[in-house]
């Protein structure tokens, strides 16, 4: 099947490849991204030969993250507090989103992201809900949607990077390089920008030579009740949990007080590259 | 080698009347007994207690009966209202290199042979016999120490990871290998229930690699365990650590290790363990795909020889440390 | 606001506590908290503080609890062994832990700036702390089950990992700064005269984002640990001190109260620390 925004390819028996195929928008995610990803790895699915599934980005950059330039109704933007709408929609719209990540976080073969450029916010997400996440060294990470006064939908910061550095990432935006993303656990592994895809193709080639040792079927095990393990320490909870305080953020409709910054009135004035720049204005003045 | 025949029981301090009744019981009949061990060497210096597992010929691998002798070893030194601190080591070249693969068939420390079918209820019995030989070792009351050099595989790790503490030799090879590799690297024990990592969901616990072991020195670094030294000041760094530990009184260290161990529990360890049983439940009716290596099979045709011969033949170097 | 012990400047969006008893290095009596906590809920209502720094003045963050037995009955339950009745040293557990609690989840981010000693009950102020950035000569540590007491933070294990968490507890021996950003105690170690500037960089960076979407973020992250389970270990951890407090000292065990009784503070502290220095720790 071909999709409209991904590139789905079967690369021999065992692996697919999953091209994120918006480059003009450095493949910022829009709802039909996130409908045409879902579609491709259940087409992945249904095929029980297919071990390995890559996840890519064309053109310069992984994903710079959810597309900011989408207007409510929309799945990826939360609406912006003046417009007129229930919470009934927002919060089956959180839902949808959750279930999308949890359904990638979840999906029971060797799921692998291959980053390079930009991978911001729900790019993050995306490289975090992978079970291998492989970065060139100069590869840019961070969530700077608190800098917009939302927060992180995902609870899987706290675990992959600890609470000390989920704190000091989230509550500043900060973007960091694919090395300290490794250092601090974001991602697995972290190598120089020319050796990425031949760094991929090895972790690739290892879950294909590894697994018929002992046979998919115990991979699979391992798989599927390794992440109970995390459901029974809290990660079940936590999701819930943090789609509830994602769509609070979304609803607080005080709006702002004077001197903070509100993102839809920004993008309104300046159209969506002069808000992102006047967003990040002041954290770059202080070197974040 | 039996310890407590020469014990003037008057000369000990007791704490309670409750611990002087239990322990003079126990001493009795260990004194009638005879205790001696075959697969662990215990030896006591003062307040420190030694525990070597002591099958050198098969690198410490884990059966029936040094697990035997692991946890009657852990009891005596914990009903010893002398000792203070219990270290586990290993004899010979490595510390632990797990289950051993050539136990009899029947016996309960090995994964089970998919072709063996027990029952449900059979199995559920022994896998929580097996799973719960690690928390018998993290509620163990005295401080506990692992002295890791050389391999500290599958059940070693979980035995390691239990202990209060872990100090290693820097080129000590911690992970697991064989079964459930690649998913979560280094953690995959955290994932199914070892404390060191739990919960560990971090990618650093697989220390930048696919294949899930690291040395001494990455765990330390990682804080998966303490301490990492050169392998030949091993010994004396372990005794320091001892002698600091046996300061402190053993009723604290009791309480204090309880707060630990039950927050551990809060966080659903316990829970996980059950996982962990029925990880184990389900792979016995795993079944293999044509083109897959099926070394249940070549362990029951070739014996461990050729299970180990197999394992290496397919499991061709996949990636380097560097 | 007038306090004694603490002081409190609001500089543009910034809130700054600073722990102000520096000819004893901020030692923290029941006094001290109760302006700390009188002041919390003052700022927690107060929307000027976007962000809250907590310092000290002097040489040091804080020692920790007054270990003189003057005027800390609130903060630190009576010498294991004190007959007491389990009720009261429990409701009195309960009461500590809540406030810590409270700091814990206070609804602005808050950030620990830590200079030089930063010891027991300083030290799990610094950990309540969102962010914490200390300089490199810091040194952390929680030695209080060198004295019988056992430790009454449950955080350890979620920041530290259990191996390390349990060296920290058992052992009491300090941490450095660049030890303490490596397992992820701190976020920061950083040189002692560029601290004030780097905590003033974070500070400025948070107090620039949207007020309520910082609480949200912060509830976020804290909810994650609640469904770890950290709300169940402050009240497990309640019980463990009743059983350590009811639990009297051994004949033959160091006890640091009736020392210090008879020998002075110092001389006590001394002998507390002496057979762990000399063997390293």
């Amino acid at each position: 099947m071909s999709y409209e925004t991904v590139i789905l390819e079967k690369k021999g028996e065992r692996v697919a490849h999953i091209t994120l195929n918006r480059p003009e928008k450095l493949n910022a995610i829009n709802d039909v991204m996130m409908r045409d990803l879902k579609a491709a790895l259940q087409e992945v699915e249904k095929d029980t030969e297919t071990w390995v599934v890559v996840i890519k980005g064309m053109g310069e950059s992984f994903s710079t993250g959810e597309d900011l330039s989408l207007k409510w109704p929309s799945d990826v933007m939360t609406p912006p507090p003046k417009e007129r709408w229930f919470l009934s929609e927002l919060w089956e719209s959180e839902m949808r989103k959750s279930n999308f990540w949890q359904y990638i976080y979840d999906f029971p073969r060797f799921t692998i992201a291959q980053i390079h450029g930009h991978c911001l916010g729900w790019g993050c997400f995306l490289a975090m809900v992978c079970r291998t996440s492989i970065a060139s060294e100069d590869a840019v990470f961070g969530d700077p949607s608190i800098r917009a006064g939302f927060t992180s939908l995902n609870p899987l910061w706290t675990w992959k990077v600890g609470v000390r550095k989920a704190r000091e990432l989230l509550f500043t935006g900060k973007y960091i390089d694919g090395r300290e993303a490794a250092r601090l656990g974001l991602i697995t592994i972290a190598v120089p920008k020319e050796k990425l895809e031949e760094e991929v193709d090895l972790a690739v080639e290892s879950l294909i030579i590894g697994t018929p040792i002992g046979g998919f079927d115990s991979e699979s095990f391992d798989m599927i009740f390794g992440r109970t393990a995390f459901d029974i320490s809290g990660l079940a909870a936590a999701w819930g949990y943090a789609t509830n305080v994602h769509a609070l953020s979304a609803i607080q409709r005080r709006g702002f007080e004077p001197g903070e910054f509100d993102f839809f009135e920004a993008r309104e004035r300046l159209g969506m590259k002069g808000a992102i720049e006047e967003r990040d204005r002041p954290f770059k003045e202080l070197g974040f | 080698m039996p310890v407590f025949a020469d014990r003037d029981l008057s000369l000990i301090k007791w704490h309670t009347q409750y611990q002087k009744n239990q322990c003079e019981e126990a001493y009795r009949k260990k004194a009638k007994e005879g205790r001696s061990y075959e697969s662990i060497i215990y030896e006591k210096d003062g307040k420190i207690a030694r525990i070597t597992l002591n099958r050198p010929e098969k690198s410490n691998a884990l059966n029936d009966a040094l697990y035997f002798d692991l946890l009657a070893g852990l009891g005596e030194a914990s009903q010893d209202p002398d000792v203070r601190v219990i270290v586990i080591k290993g004899s010979g070249r490595a510390f632990c290199s797990g289950h051993d693969l050539s136990s009899p068939q029947g016996d309960e420390s090995p994964p089970i042979d998919p072709k063996y079918h027990p029952t449900v209820r059979d199995f559920f019995q022994f896998e929580r016999r097996r799973c719960q030989k690690y928390e018998d070792i993290m509620n163990c009351p005295k401080a506990t120490i692992a002295q890791v050099h050389g391999f500290c595989i599958g059940a070693g790790e979980g035995i390691q990871a239990s202990c209060d503490m872990t100090i290693a030799a820097e080129d000590a090879q911690f992970g697991t290998r064989g079964f459930s590799r690649l998913t979560m690297g280094i953690t995959a024990m955290g994932g199914s229930g070892a404390p060191h990592t739990w919960p560990g969901g971090s990618e650093r616990y697989r220390a930048g690699r696919m294949l899930p072991e690291i040395s001494g020195k990455e765990a330390a670094e990682l804080s998966l365990i303490n301490k990492a030294v050169p392998a030949d000041e091993l010994e004396k760094e372990v005794e320091r650590w001892a002698q600091a530990l046996s300061l402190i009184p053993p009723e604290r260290l009791a309480i204090v290790k309880e707060g630990i161990n039950g927050t551990l529990d809060i966080t659903g360890l316990g829970n996980a363990f059950r996982n962990h049983y029925n990880i184990h439940l389900a792979l016995q009716f795993i079944r293999f795909r044509p083109n897959e290596t099926n070394l249940y099979k070549a362990r029951r045709d070739k014996g461990l020889k050729g299970f180990i011969q197999t394992r290496a033949e397919h499991a061709t170097p996949i990636q380097d440390a560097e | 606001m007038d306090y004694d012990h603490i002081k409190y400047d609001l500089t543009g969006r910034i809130g700054v506590v600073t722990l102000n008893r520096p000819d004893s290095r901020n030692v923290m009596n029941d006094q001290m908290i109760a302006e700390l906590d009188d002041l919390l809920r003052k700022v927690e209502t107060e929307l000027d503080a976007k962000v809250l720094v907590i310092k000290g003045a002097g040489e040091c963050f804080s020692i920790g609890q007054d270990l003189s037995g003057e005027g800390t009955a609130a903060i630190m339950a009576p010498p294991p062994g004190t007959p007491a009745p389990a009720k009261e040293i429990l409701e009195e557990e309960r009461r500590r832990s809540r406030r810590l609690e409270y700091i814990f989840n206070f609804p602005k981010p808050t950030i620990a700036q830590v200079h030089g000693q930063c010891i027991g009950l300083g030290c799990y102020l610094a950990m309540l702390c969102d962010i914490v950035i200390a300089s490199h000569d810091a040194v952390f540590a929680d030695p209080g089950l060198r004295m019988g007491c056992v430790s009454a933070m449950p955080l350890w294990t979620w920041l530290v990992g259990v191996k390390k968490a349990r060296e920290i507890v058992y052992l009491g021996s300090d941490i450095n700064a660049v030890e303490a950003e490596r397992i992820g105690l701190i976020n920061l170690a950083v040189p002692a005269d560029k601290l004030e500037q780097e905590v003033h960089r974070y500070a400025k960076a948070i107090s620039t984002c949207p007020g309520d979407g910082l609480a949200l973020c912060k509830e976020s992250i804290n909810a994650n640990l609640e469904s770890r389970g950290v709300g169940t270990a402050w009240r497990f951890l309640d019980t463990i001190h009743l059983i350590n407090q009811q639990q009297p000292f051994d004949p033959d065990e160091f006890n640091f109260f009736k020392v210090r009784d008879k020998k002075g503070l110092e001389e006590a502290m001394r002998e507390r620390d002496k057979p762990f220095k000399d063997l390293g720790f």
